[in-house]
């Protein structure tokens, strides 16, 4: 799942049904919270699975808390200024500095992950958490281009606060679930969307990704943090003339109007992705839905890259 | 015999070399009034957004800058996409009311979705143009993303974007900065002011790495 393009799903849908007057929608793997926004606005429901529990957070906080946001209590949080001259030896994330953070970036880090430990109310915990994450991203990100950053943690809060209160004027009703692969059962629903990873596939494009799962953890073992996040989303792996995917597609589908396979393509030849991957999927679903489309959208032609959605109906 | 054998092959060969002279010219000429008629419909384009210079070529002119410095500078064909997808970027505005873009007042929720469909707008009449294989729809597609995930309209994030639509973006932006708009209260005069902007944007709007190239770029034009 490079790339998820809810746009353009919702017009591949529109072009081929008729849409029910409350549609109502399953996403049983997700973990980049961002590919919600465009959806955020329809008038739907949507049942989303998200498996690793440090993403599962943000999406919380971003798209179902009901909660005022930011309180008093996070605002002070983040409003402290700290004493640069604090003992580095004595911060559980030591192994970061000047890899991925500055002495004071660690400061605030140690800090901030006590902070969140004393907000009582899970649902501000969980806000608090989400901005820490982007104010980790931005860190992470300058301090590997070597840019000095423009903004103080406090700026970068608020410049996050405006988006999350743009985020949160959205139509759309979202739950959250946090199933594993194993227990995650099938939905009343319009549309089923599967995500497609590829084992090859380097689908958690940055470190902070594993860094900030590392940090919620309270260590600093990115390897460890890597491992754990894997683990998670290996049984998602679709691998080419293997079908040990194949029933958790039935299964996922059984209940729903639709479905949707959605991936961007590698490099690899159109007809090779149509011999064994939309064919076998044809295949399996053939007693499920009648009809099926693929569509496709070039990125960079010469280098063969497209992304795809098959659509059953 | 044989001399008169070649002085005939020669008249052939230069007759050919004469024809293909004539055609090439003819083709040239062509290709270069069909990039005319799309800088025209572009400078339409920046009309209607309220901007008072020629915005897409300038846009153009700054993308294909910052392209040459990067991994994209050997291939021509990507090149070329760029330089049209920069020149057309906006054109899903013609589509999005007048009175939307014109508005004095900063946009807010539902207008600011209706913005948002001008990227859609673009790609979707470009590509049943186009066809399946043209890279230009996608590229402006994602014109207005942002490095940090929070763009639109696909919200990607990093290199998720393609490289030539975050080369546009930046190259829209300081385009943007350089004009003086309705709705846009700031202007940036100086490339310090920019090279200001575009440091304090890098990891967040831009692509880090661009925004050192364009930098560089910037400084050298001082
Ligand atoms: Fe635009
Ligand atoms: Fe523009």
């Amino acid at each position: 799942m490079l790339r998820f393009q809810a746009s353009w799903l919702m017009e591949t849908i529109m072009d081929n049904i008729t849409e029910s007057s409350d549609p109502n929608w399953h996403f049983p793997c997700l973990w980049k919270f961002t590919a919600l926004e465009w959806l955020s606005h329809l008038n739907n429901k949507f049942i989303i699975n998200v498996p690793i529990h440090s993403q599962a957070i943000i999406f919380k906080s971003w798209f179902y808390n009901q909660n005022p946001f930011p309180d008093s209590e996070v605002m002070r949080a983040f409003n402290q200024v700290l004493n640069t001259s604090i003992d580095i030896n004595s911060n559980p994330f030591k192994d970061w500095l000047d890899i991925y953070f500055s002495k004071q970036q660690l400061a605030y880090l140690q800090y901030w992950r006590e902070a969140s430990g004393d907000i009582r109310d899970i649902a501000l915990k969980e806000s608090f958490l989400s901005i820490v994450y982007q104010v980790m991203n931005y860190w992470i990100i300058n301090n590997k281009y070597g840019f000095e950053n423009a903004l103080t943690p406090d700026q970068i809060f608020s410049f996050y606060y405006k988006k999350y209160a743009e985020f949160r004027e959205h139509n759309a009703k979202f739950s959250i679930t946090e199933f594993d692969y194993d227990t995650i059962l099938p939905e009343n629903c319009s549309h089923v969307v599967f995500n497609l990873v590829f084992k090859d596939e380097d689908f958690i494009d940055d470190d902070s990704f594993f860094v900030y799962n590392a940090w919620l953890g309270g260590y600093t073992d990115l390897k460890e943090s890597k491992k754990t996040i894997i683990e998670k989303i290996k049984p998602y792996y679709f691998e080419f003339g293997n079908t040990k995917n194949f029933s958790f597609y039935k299964r996922m589908t059984e209940k729903a109007n639709s479905a949707s396979f959605c991936w961007s393509g590698t490099g690899i030849s159109l007809n090779l992705y149509k011999r064994f991957l939309v064919k076998p999927l044809q295949d399996v679903l053939d007693g499920t839905y009648k009809h099926s489309k693929l569509v496709y959208k070039p990125i960079n032609p010469t280098k063969k890259q497209y992304d795809f959605i098959l659509l059953f109906y | 015999m044989q001399i008169s054998f070649y002085v005939i092959l020669v008249l052939i060969l230069l007759w050919l070399a004469f024809r293909y002279y004539r055609l090439e010219k003819k083709i040239i000429r062509a290709v270069k009034r069909n990039f005319d008629m799309i800088s025209a419909i572009a400078s339409i384009v920046d009309r209607v957004e309220g901007y008072n210079k020629d915005h897409a070529k300038e846009v153009t002119e700054i993308a294909l800058k910052i392209a040459q410095k990067t991994s994209m500078a050997s291939s021509s064909e990507q090149l070329l996409s760029l330089e049209m997808a920069s020149k057309l970027h906006d054109i899903g505005m013609l589509m999005v009311m007048n009175d939307l873009i014109k508005s004095r007042q900063s946009l807010r929720g539902d207008h600011v979705f209706l913005m948002k469909i001008h990227t859609l707008l673009a790609e979707n009449y470009l590509k049943q143009e186009l066809g399946l294989t043209d890279e230009i729809p996608s590229i402006i597609r994602w014109h207005h993303e942002r490095w940090d995930g929070f763009g639109y309209p696909d919200s990607l994030k990093g290199i998720q974007i393609p490289l030539q639509s975050r080369i546009l973006a930046i190259a829209d932006s300081i385009s943007a900065m350089r004009s003086q708009r309705n709705y846009r209260r700031k202007q940036y005069k100086t490339n310090e002011e920019i090279i200001t902007e575009l440091k304090s944007q890098a990891g967040l709007q831009f692509d880090p790495n661009l925004v050192n190239i364009t930098i560089s770029l910037l400084e050298k034009e001082e």
